[in-house]
């Protein structure tokens, strides 16, 4: 039977440890997650959070909205911001890790860290706001 | 009361042989690493000259985290000091290979292994 647990989470970064802890804690009910996969979707749906406290102004009272649909094979986790939107095809590249100029920039690995955490990560981003939809699946079942 | 980032994250500085110690624990992310850019920032180029920063404690390092890291040893090159991560476990083992980080930095099981080292040459 398929269930869903949603979440709402003020865009401040101290709410970050509060959608890890709801989001893994559902994830473990059944124990059809293994301590890695969990793991990875810890951090995947932190790095998605993070991306989406970001996206929201300074000032903004918007919420971000996480829903989770547990799946029999698999969780599916989608986290919606209202901030202005991204082109995700158009992401800045920067060199490689092994390149000194690399440590010039601070940021640029969640994008990394998410698609490599999950087993599909899709980005759907308008003015109005941006959808991180995050699979895992159970066990090492599901496409790679 | 503790707020919330002192009940998900610490941090202390301490020096032993020629090395500054950095000390994290718990969760270094987005809310978090401010806190140990800022006693890097401090402790990059002050006496102890070289830096290690133990992560054993750290159970979970996010992106931000990361760059945190990034920063910290493009600083202390430019300072000409050391920068030694020790301690590393679990998924911040695995968040370092997924990145391509591990390639980057000198990375030690334990913080007694640099200090000691240092110690035994001085």
């Amino acid at each position: 039977m398929n269930r869903a647990v949603e979440l709402e989470i003020p865009a401040r970064t101290d709410f970050l440890s509060v959608a890890r802890l709801v989001v893994v804690a559902a994830a473990s009910v059944d124990a059809a997650f293994g301590e890695e996969r969990l793991d990875n979707l810890r951090l995947a749906v932190s790095e998605a959070c993070a991306n989406a406290i970001n996206a929201q102004p300074a000032d903004s009272t918007a919420a971000i909205s996480i829903r989770c649909d547990f799946m029999e094979d698999r969780l599916e986790v989608e986290v919606v911001d209202r901030g202005p939107g991204f082109d995700p095809d158009n992401v800045p590249q920067l060199p490689p890790v092994t390149d000194p100029r690399r440590l010039e920039h601070e940021s640029g690995l969640g994008l990394t860290l998410i698609r490599s955490l999950t087993d599909e990560a899709e980005i759907r981003s308008s003015p109005s706001g941006t959808a991180v939809r995050l699979v895992v699946y159970a066990a090492d079942v599901g496409p790679r | 009361m503790r707020g919330h980032d002192e009940l998900i994250f610490g941090l202390d500085t301490s020096a032993a042989a020629n090395w500054t110690v950095v000390r994290a624990r718990g969760e270094l992310d987005l809310a978090t690493s401010p806190r140990l850019r800022s006693a890097l920032v401090d402790a990059v180029g002050v006496a102890p000259r070289d830096l290690v920063i133990d992560l054993s404690s750290v159970d979970l390092i996010d992106s931000t985290g990361l760059g945190v890291l990034l920063g910290a040893l493009r600083r202390a090159r430019q300072a000409g000091s050391r920068l030694v991560l020790a301690g590393m476990r679990g998924q911040v083992v695995d968040v370092f290979a997924l990145t391509g980080l591990d390639a980057i930095f000198d990375i030690t099981a334990d913080v007694e292994d640099v200090v000691a080292l240092e110690a035994g040459t001085a």
